[in-house]
């Protein structure tokens, strides 16, 4: 009992660094909180730091839900199938990043964060909803409308993808759950879709979210 | 200097290299079991 409660605390502990936010104050010296659109996320990292750092930005937000589902569920339990824990890991992970304790439980959208935790579980679950999140993204150039698309298509390719010997329904569920916390965490982002004011990537009028 | 917009190639290469990450972590953990 006690392994599995260490795995979930350091899940959450690394979730929750916000790597995003330490690139721009270290590098740039900047609040991520008080630029653009105000988020956390790579994305408004982006803005701050330019196209390569705000890679490394993305890239780390998105370990940081990889690392404690590849490594910090069996790596605690042993050798025994961490399945479960495994989710679990993955949904400490992404809590830590949208409620960091590190600055106060304001986080991020829980987009970069929960990729990371679902490659880790499934990786052809997230080339899946990669892709779509790119297709969106090309065609509509809404960076929020792409995740949320993205988020909701974790599920049904996890869906599809249970099987008796890859995984259960505790999967489809971990992703259901991930779905809903990207979907309520963009709720300004589609009130502005709806109101027509969302801005899109590439353009330069209305420098804001997500 | 004025603030980068975010764009589609910086959307390519997140989710390119996320997956190569993603193939790294798998293959370290897999030789570590």
């Amino acid at each position: 009992m006690l392994q599995p409660a260490l795995a979930l605390l350091a899940s959450y502990l690394l979730g929750a660094v916000p790597f995003s936010w330490l690139f721009t104050r270290v590098l740039k010296g900047v609040d991520l909180r008080q630029v653009g659109s105000g988020n956390i996320g790579a994305t408004n990292a982006m803005r701050v730091l330019g196209r390569p750092l705000g890679v490394a930005a993305f890239l780390c937000d998105f370990g940081k839900g990889l690392v404690p589902v590849v490594w910090f569920a069996p790596a605690l339990v042993g050798s025994a199938d961490p399945g479960w824990l495994r989710v679990l890991c993955g949904a400490a992970a992404v809590a830590g990043h949208v409620w960091p304790i590190y600055l106060g439980f304001k986080g991020g959208k829980a987009v970069a964060t929960g990729c990371g935790a679902v490659a880790g579980i499934d990786p052809w679950i997230f080339l899946a909803g990669g892709l779509l999140w790119l297709v969106v993204l090309f065609a509509t150039r809404f960076v929020s409308l792409a995740s949320v698309a993205m988020g909701l298509a974790f599920p049904c390719a996890a869906a599809l993808r249970r099987s008796p010997e890859r995984y259960g329904f505790e999967v489809v569920l971990g992703t259901s759950a991930l779905a809903l916390l990207i979907l309520v965490r963009h709720r300004s982002n589609l009130k502005r879709l709806a109101a027509g004011t969302e801005p899109r990537i590439g353009r330069r009028s209305g420098e804001a979210a997500p | 200097m004025p603030p980068t917009r975010p764009d589609l190639r910086f959307a390519r290469t997140c989710i390119f290299l996320a997956l190569l990450l993603t193939l790294a972590f798998r293959l370290l953990a897999a030789q570590g079991a």
